[in-house]
């Protein structure tokens, strides 16, 4: 892997974009009962002026920043906070995933890994889609502030992986479930243009790490650990039993 | 990569300028967490990351291993691990830290289950409930919104308020399950809130059908069973109505090491159960005749003269003179005209064989209504120099003239007589030579007990099984020593629970007997007249009237039922009259609030449901009578999401009635408990609640109770929390038998030191000559018919299930999957193949109740003519949304003894004596059923 560089981004410019891209999207899909997103959301409209494949994230943008916040509340909370049989669409990987064994430690690890520490108040759900986004949001804000290439090349590779193992893995699956339940509603499409940021970006990152040790031309390479994503629905090749095992 | 996505993926140079104006304000904006200084500022070392395998070398450790237990009613407390990382349990392990009671006795650990062993994963489940809900769909339609906790208990507040100072507070019922229950903090919280806002309180005890009635009938207490070590010690052990092997998985193990250290270990049960599989014989037992099957045995002791003279001449009333004109006890109102005025009902006679003569019995005289405590306290059973006669007929005067007397051992025999093996073999199925054998085996050990399980209270005449199981357990002399009597689980004596619920305000609490809570409210009398016949409904209506009339039971249906808080109780679930139960009385509350975990079918149909912790996250204590120590539940990690523990919930409710009545100006208001007046300032709830802001946290309550209930050692909570489990006092042998502990030790003293019991007779009363039982014939206790539904021919058991205590668990994927993953009820093979029925095929289960649906698992461990349902179950996780209680017929089945009343012990006391809501007098059916039959048709 030494081979890997990061000279197929402009790394001052993209970091610091898709860093911010990546809090938009927690922001979209943290709890309004949490927090109150309109005004955070606000400041972010016009990011898909700037990153393309974040365009589709510019109307939600837009529009959840000038929703009834009990608009927002009574929509989220019914569809991924509360349910007669659970939420209709949970919104944490590991419930979306079958509870499997060994997902939530592999996204403790890497939050551990790299500093990144829950308050009391959420530690509990670190698998949630808003937390992992923000997590993304975090390594990019990292990588903008590498002090070098081989510091920003760790920060490229963990997004990879992470996205990869996780949030692209993932989020096709509630993707779909939310549009089975709730085709066209506010956080559907939320949902979607989120999955699609994060689907199109996952490629994006794989197509920008170089391997600087290939031939000239500078092959990209794709983070050896990722499971491959298949499409903007894509699983995860791994065939995970549906509960494996214990945890740690 | 799609040829598409290649089109935008690139963030170019031509849109430089924009992305130099948006790339200067991102900035590090975390709204979950934080990251240590040192790794956020720029250009800082960053951990270096070149493949995902990086992160996985750092060696997990544990924050934290914290000490616990499951709050929950499988009576196990056994003590856990808890690992804790980063906020989160990961794991739990169980503890091997137990002792023993006696040196050669099997020690209590290690402790657990299987569903224990998958909290961890469980309490982060889909199921689980973590915000405050309110429905916004239909009652039952699924929809709902979070709410914050304050406009939660701001509209539960007011509703609470609307109905307390208008029809008053007794229209209000706080239904509390085992799941709060056991947990000795909330359930002193639930009654300090209860008896300062005045709600009925309808016990689960009887409303679940797990009231022994029959055991208090005969020795004046329900608690009568000492820990797991005495099964040890037993030398022949009858596990009768229970399944150890399945309901006990940490305690089962006595039973097999009893056995192999030369116990006979005999199960009774219609159904081959895993219990039967490993005990030394079978007795399979038609559904519904282990009356019948018992009082033969009562025969066989009494003819192969098996009994202990002495004994049931000193402990019980076999040598009581029952006058044979009137079946009355001969007592000294009868005798004389200062003891008629004086109503001297409470002296007893007996035929001395010394002197010829008739003697006062000892220990009788004395009788506080309504148990006679003084009497422990003043008098003895010592015989001294009389020889009671057990058998004879002599002549007595009485103010009626002379009169014919005899014992009641004498009537015993003619009683037993009616149920000799040979005719009892027709009844039960179990030849006669099993019968003789099984008694001989039992009679001729000593120790010999009678493990029992709540199904011994399931059967509408289970008062009469108790009877008769107490009776062989007696005649043979095995009540009160250690190793014999009937083990029906103990209860802690938790004096804090009630002092804590009465503390600066004096006790006002209103309870009453579920199972008379649901006859009144769902009118369950026609649910009688449907299922059984206009007879027996009037008959039993009339004898509920009368006791009610005569005060023997309070009546608490003037009210109504408006409003209801389901805490820890999934009611809609098990009820024994579901349909007539949902239609009449719950579907019509204008308010229901379920209090909760994790979400079942009562929560479903809830209007507000208030999110509660589960056991790794909450401070409590848990004290079980089968193992000798006081368990922790420590807090591993904080209440998820929203969720709060019991205490805190009605800390929000009491904060929210004080709240909204002091904006409604609301003033006191006067309420009658029980011809008691009591004032409720309803401003005041949360002061009163918190003791005036003194109790800060459940950890208090833990506290209050630890300081002030005997038996339990004078720690912190703090230290019990450090050290997981402590020994209870006085528990050095299997049995308890010493009052400073914190368990029902009254029969193992009694017949110790000779202390008389507490009921009316003062003895081990076996005759109760009440004018119902005379009119009943139940004076002694007899084999009765169970009913049936004409035209179906099926009897359905069910029982604890392996998989789930109660409902809890009974989701979790992984236990489901060791199952067949939906609900199943087991029929026999002949059945099966009578009716097309193949192993797998769906089938509906119906009666003239209703019906359900559920996987036809066929078993040669039936009996023909009957099915079995494990319970638990949730009719959420049925095809058409109904369980098995759709068929289960039984709840108005008050049976009109079990509200008798005026005689000694005999009277309505609160999870004492009180009639039990009785789940098998039913018939049912099934056939094949269409396989899609309900598929679109469960509730969202
Ligand atoms: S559920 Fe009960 S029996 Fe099982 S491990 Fe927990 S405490 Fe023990």
């Amino acid at each position: 892997m030494t081979g890997r560089s990061v000279t197929g981004r402009q790394v001052a410019e993209t970091a610091a974009l898709r860093c911010l891209c990546y809090a938009a999207c927690s922001e979209l899909l943290a709890s309004p009962h949490e927090v109150d997103p309109r005004p955070a959301l606000r400041e972010r409209i016009g990011l898909g002026e700037a990153v393309p494949h974040a365009r589709a994230l510019d109307p939600l943008l837009a529009e959840v920043s000038g929703a009834e916040l009990a608009r927002l509340r009574a929509e989220y909370s019914g569809l991924f906070e509360v349910g007669s049989q659970g939420p209709p669409a949970p919104i944490r990987e590991d419930l979306q995933t079958g509870q499997r064994a060994g997902t939530r430690e592999e996204v403790v690890r890497f939050y551990d890994y790299f500093g990144y520490t829950l308050d009391d108040k959420f530690a509990w759900q670190p698998d949630h889609l808003s937390v992992e986004l923000e997590f993304m949001h975090y390594l990019c804000y990292r990588e903008a502030q590498a002090a070098d290439e081989a510091d920003a090349l760790s920060f490229q590779l963990a997004q990879a992986d992470f996205s990869g193992r996780h949030l692209a893995s993932w989020v096709p699956q509630l993707a779909a479930n939310v549009d089975q339940i709730a085709a066209g509603s506010l956080y559907a499409r939320v949902v979607a243009a989120v999955q699609e940021f994060i689907a199109t970006d996952h490629d994006w990152q794989l197509g920008t790490i170089v391997d600087a040790g290939a031939a000239s031309g500078a092959t990209p390479v794709r983070p050896e650990s990722s499971p491959r994503v298949s499409g903007r629905t894509g699983v995860a090749p791994e065939a995970a039993p549906a509960d494996g095992g214990d945890e740690p | 990569m799609t040829g598409d996505r290649d089109q935008h993926v690139q963030i170019t140079a031509s849109r430089r300028v924009v992305l130099h104006g948006l790339a200067a304000t991102a900035a590090l904006s975390t709204r979950y967490g934080s990251v240590a200084a040192a790794t956020a500022d720029a250009g800082a070392a960053a951990p270096a990351y070149r493949r995902f395998e990086d992160v996985l070398r750092n060696k997990w450790t544990w924050d934290r291993v914290a000490h616990g237990t499951h709050g929950t009613n499988c009576a196990g407390t056994c003590a856990f691990n808890v690992y804790i990382r980063k906020g989160i349990v990961w794991r739990e392990e169980q503890q091997g830290m137990y002792g023993a009671s006696g040196a050669d006795v099997p020690d209590y650990g290690p402790r657990g289950c299987q569903k224990g062993l998958r909290h961890a994963r469980y309490m982060y489940g889909p199921q689980r409930i973590l915000y405050p809900m309110k429905r916004v769909g239909g009652r039952g339609s699924g929809r709902w919104e979070r709410v914050s906790w304050e406009d939660a208990t701001n509209a539960i507040a007011d509703k609470f308020l609307d109905l307390a100072t208008t029809a008053g507070p007794e229209c209000i019922s706080y239904g509390s399950g085992t799941q709060m229950s056991v947990k000795l903090a909330s359930s002193a919280s639930l009654s300090r809130f209860a008896n300062i806002t005045g709600v009925t309180v309808p016990e689960f005890y009887s409303g679940v059908g797990d009231l022994p009635t029959g055991v208090y009938m005969t020795l004046g207490q329900v608690y009568t069973g000492d820990t797991m070590a005495a099964v040890f010690k037993s030398r022949c052990c009858l596990v009768w109505m229970s399944n150890p092997a399945v309901t006990r998985i940490p305690d089962a193990h006595f039973f097999w090491e009893a056995k192999y250290n030369g116990t006979k270990v005999i199960a009774i049960s219609p159904e081959f159960t895993p219990t039967a599989l490993h005990s030394n014989h079978w007795v399979n037992v038609r559904p519904g005749t282990d009356t019948a099957l018992a009082m033969a045995m009562v025969d066989v002791i009494l003819e192969e003269k098996l009994y202990d003279v002495p004994y049931i001449s000193e402990q019980t009333d076999m040598p009581f003179l029952v006058r044979l004109d009137t079946r009355e006890f001969l007592r000294e109102e009868h005798l004389g005209i200062i003891g008629k005025l004086a109503v001297r009902e409470n002296v007893y006679y007996l035929w001395d064989e010394a002197t010829g003569a008739m003697v006062r019995a000892p220990g009788t005289g004395l009788a506080e209504k309504p148990v006679g405590r003084d009497r422990r306290r003043f008098e003895t059973l010592d015989l001294g120099a009389i020889r009671p006669a057990l058998e004879g007929r002599w002549k007595v005067r009485t103010l009626d003239g002379e009169v014919e007397v005899t014992t009641v051992f004498e009537l015993l025999k003619q009683r037993a007589a009616r149920h000799r093996p040979e005719a009892m073999a027709g009844v039960t199925g179990v030849s006669a030579a099993v019968i003789r054998k099984t008694a001989r085996m039992f009679a001729t050990a000593k120790p010999a007990m009678i493990y029992t399980g709540y199904a011994a209270c399931k059967w509408q005449h289970g008062d009469l099984l108790q009877r008769a199981m107490l009776l062989m357990l007696s005649l043979t002399g095995n009540v009160g020593i250690e190793g014999g009597g009937i083990q029906f689980g103990n209860a802690p004596r938790v004096r804090g629970i009630g002092g804590f619920a009465a503390a600066g305000i004096g006790p006002a609490l209103r309870m009453i007997s579920g199972t008379t809570w649901d006859y009144d409210h769902a009118n369950l009398k026609e649910l009688n007249r449907r299922m059984y016949g206009d007879e027996l409904a009037d008959t039993y209506d009339r004898y509920y009237k009368e006791s009610i009339r005569e005060d023997w039971f309070p009546d608490y249906s003037g009210a109504g039922w408006r409003m209801a808080f389901f805490a820890g109780e999934n009611g809609a679930n098990w009820r024994a009259g579901s349909r007539q139960w949902r239609k009449e009385g719950f579907d019509r509350l204008e308010m229901i609030v379920v209090l909760a975990p994790d979400m079942g079918v009562t929560a479903h149909n809830a209007d507000y449901i208030l999110p509660i912790a589960h056991h790794y996250e909450r401070a409590d204590l848990m004290l079980q009578s089968r193992i000798p120590y006081i368990q922790v539940l420590d807090i591993a990690v904080p209440p998820l999401g929203e969720s709060v523990d019991d205490w805190e919930a009605n800390r929000r409710l009491a904060a929210a009635i004080s709240r909204r009545a002091k904006e409604r100006g609301l003033s006191a208001v006067h309420d009658e408990v029980d011809g008691r007046s009591v004032r409720r300032d309803y401003a005041r709830t949360h002061d009163y609640y918190t003791m005036d802001g003194r109790i800060k946290s459940v950890k208090d309550v833990a506290q209050f109770i630890i300081n002030t209930t005997p038996g339990i050692p004078k720690v912190s909570f703090a230290e019990l929390a450090a050290r997981g489990i402590i020994r209870v006092d006085h528990s050095g042998s299997s049995a308890w038998e010493h009052e400073e502990s914190p368990y029902h030790h009254e029969i193992v003293e009694s017949v110790r030191e000779k202390k008389p019991y507490e009921t009316f007779t003062g003895r081990q009363q076996f005759y109760v000559d009440h004018e119902w039982f005379i009119r009943f014939d139940e004076a002694l206790p007899a084999h009765r018919a169970p009913l049936e539904n004409q035209g179906f021919p099926l009897r359905m058991l069910m029982g604890h299930a392996r998989h789930s205590i109660h409902s809890m668990w009974r989701d979790d994927p992984l236990l489901l999957s060791l199952q067949r993953g939906e609900p199943d009820v087991y029929v026999n093979p002949q059945d099966a193949a009578a009716r097309g029925v193949a192993d797998g095929d769906l089938i509906r289960i119906f009666n003239p109740a209703g019906e359900f649906f559920a996987q036809a698992h066929v078993s040669s461990g039936m009996q023909p003519g009957m099915i079995f349902s494990y319970h638990g179950w949730d009719p959420m996780q049925y095809r058409t949304g109904e369980n098995f209680s759709a068929v289960v017929c039984t709840a108005g089945l008050i049976k009109p003894t079990t509200m008798a009343g005026d005689y000694g012990h005999l009277g309505y006391r609160p999870l004492a004596y009180a009639p039990n809501q009785t789940y098998r007098d039913f018939t049912c059916d099934f056939a094949r059923a269409d396989p899609d039959t309900g598929r679109r048709t469960v509730a969202a």
